[in-house]
């Protein structure tokens, strides 16, 4: 089953056009990476996917629905965004930020449930111990573990990531991809990720999509990653350095060899 | 003590005085934490204009100067949220336009011009029972609305982006605050004046953060500051025979010193 469809994508910020016919379909269970390089509509990608913009042509059905006429199936979705940088001296707890994650409405307060599905969160992320410290009292990988424990626990049937991997710490970062490999087998949660980290993702990914303003490419990791698909990604020059049958690196060939 | 407390305008200035110094110290916790305290002034010398327009046209000044900070604030929402323009700058055109367009009505004024100090200064002797009942209406309407949308205000505050996928009305909260602010902006202009109004928005909160530790305890701890520092003020100011809002401005700054001295030794 189809969880997400967008046909015949357009958007322009004013008259700079962003993305270009975007076609894309995934499917319920599936984790999918969106790579390209910086300023390849990415983040404006995932906005129209969320409902958070709304593209001057085509269209973007999520659950079924139009993505900017979700009502009650918007808690179904735990975004991840990329560069929060709330007021540093804002007093608020890592489980006040994580019980977002369950808010269910005005006036709703938690229940049993949603305390345990935020403790369950924070456990998850490893950050449990940390639950009554100030969020600006973090370092960065820390927060953006608490911030991924929020997107979590919502227990979303499709869970939206925008380059999670900044600020990880190097020994959290090793299990990430892991990790979210174990969400989608525990719970069928659909992954949709932008990253920059090919190397990890093609080893944990059904499906790649290559987007440079225009989707590039799109299906399984070795189909897609081909030497074609990055110079159009990344320039002249871009190719994988690899041993086996899992591409391993991307690097730039050097001009004077 | 006691002899004070029976004269009516005391009563009055102190029953406004705590109401307002309450509310605005609640809506001054969000103000300081989203960066917006140039709005508060901003809004406050806007409702300037609003005050002379008031006393040129024979028309209760403090409903005019109502009108135009509310209009102010909502439209200085509006421009920052439509037209990619920072709030800062929306605030730059706005307070300037709106006091010079009050120095010029102002000359307009024909015979006798009322006390247009204890507009920009407060003046507690102008409190009347009107301005009791619109400090208790403000205070009604800033309890119920954090009772209603506390959760929804430090979730969009923290987030904004994400609170809009979750499915928060970011933008009506958003408005709503800002009606409020300017709302309460009115009300205090008799007890602290236009000028000194942003010390009452902003010094609470900035005392509370020193001590709070998640954000309940903040806009509480706020909002108790904001009670004492308007009820001090105002009784210091009658027995030192004082300008009312300036005693308050500088008693809530003393304290401010106080609590930066304490938290550091703490």
């Amino acid at each position: 089953m189809k969880i997400l469809e967008l046909k015949n994508v357009w958007f322009n910020y004013e008259q700079e056009p962003v993305l270009e016919n975007i076609n894309l379909d995934v499917e319920e269970g599936s984790l999918v990476a969106i790579l390209g390089p910086n300023g390849a509509g990415k983040t404006t990608l995932l906005k129209i996917i969320l409902g958070l913009l709304r593209p001057q042509k085509g269209t973007v059905k999520l659950f079924g629905k139009p993505s900017w006429e979700l009502g009650n199936e918007r808690r179904l979705i735990g975004y991840v965004p990329q560069n929060l940088s709330p007021n540093r001296r804002m007093p608020i707890k890592v489980r006040s930020v994580v019980l977002m994650g369950r808010y269910r409405g005005i006036l709703r307060s938690y229940t049993e449930e949603d305390l345990n599905a935020v403790s369950d969160a924070l456990a998850t992320v490893e950050m449990d111990h940390l639950e009554n410290r100030l969020f600006n009292t973090l370092s960065g990988g820390q927060r953006q573990r608490v911030l991924i424990a929020r997107a979590l626990a919502s227990r979303p049937r499709l869970l939206i990531l925008d380059e999670p991997e900044t600020g990880l710490d190097p020994s959290f970062h090793e299990g990430f991809f892991r990790m979210l490999e174990k969400i989608r087998e525990k719970y069928g949660t659909t992954i949709l990720i932008v990253t920059h980290d090919v190397m990890a993702v093609s080893q944990v990914v059904n499906k790649i999509a290559c987007v440079n303003r225009k989707l590039v490419a799109h299906g399984r990791p070795e189909e897609v990653l081909s030497s074609a698909n990055l110079e159009c990604l990344y320039g002249k020059g871009a190719a994988f350095f690899g041993h086996g049958p899992t591409p391993h690196l991307i690097v730039e060939k050097h001009k004077n060899g | 003590m006691g002899e004070i407390l029976s004269l009516p305008f005391v009563q009055r200035a102190l029953l406004a005085g705590a109401l307002v110094g309450i509310a605005s110290a609640l809506l001054g916790s969000f103000v300081v934490i989203r960066r917006m305290t140039f709005i508060g002034a901003g809004i406050a010398h806007s409702s300037f204009a609003g005050v002379v327009i008031g006393l040129l046209v024979g028309f209760d000044p403090l409903i005019s100067a109502m009108i135009f900070a509310v209009v102010t604030g909502l439209a200085i929402g509006f421009f920052a949220k439509n037209y990619r323009i920072e709030e800062e700058s929306a605030v730059g055109v706005f307070f300037p336009f709106s006091m010079a367009l009050g120095i010029l009505l102002l000359g307009f004024i024909k015979g006798y011009t009322p006390n247009i100090m204890g507009y920009l200064f407060g003046d507690i002797l102008l409190v009347g029972k009107q301005e009791v009942y619109l400090a208790g209406l403000a205070f009604v309407l800033t309890i119920l609305f954090f009772s209603i949308f506390f959760k929804e205000m430090v979730f969009s505050t923290f987030d904004e982006e994400t609170s809009r996928v979750i499915g928060i009305n970011v933008d009506l909260v958003y408005y709503l605050f800002l009606f409020l602010t300017a709302f309460i902006i009115v009300v205090s202009i008799k007890i602290v004046g236009i000028i000194l109004f942003s010390g009452l928005l902003v010094i609470p909160p900035l005392i509370s953060l020193f001590f709070a530790r998640n954000m309940k305890a903040y806009a509480i701890l706020s909002a108790t500051i904001g009670f004492v520092s308007v009820t001090a003020g105002l009784i210091l100011s009658y027995f030192l025979n004082l300008p009312s809002g300036a005693t308050i401005i500088t008693f809530s700054f003393i304290a401010l010193l106080f609590a930066a001295v304490i938290s550091k030794i703490s």
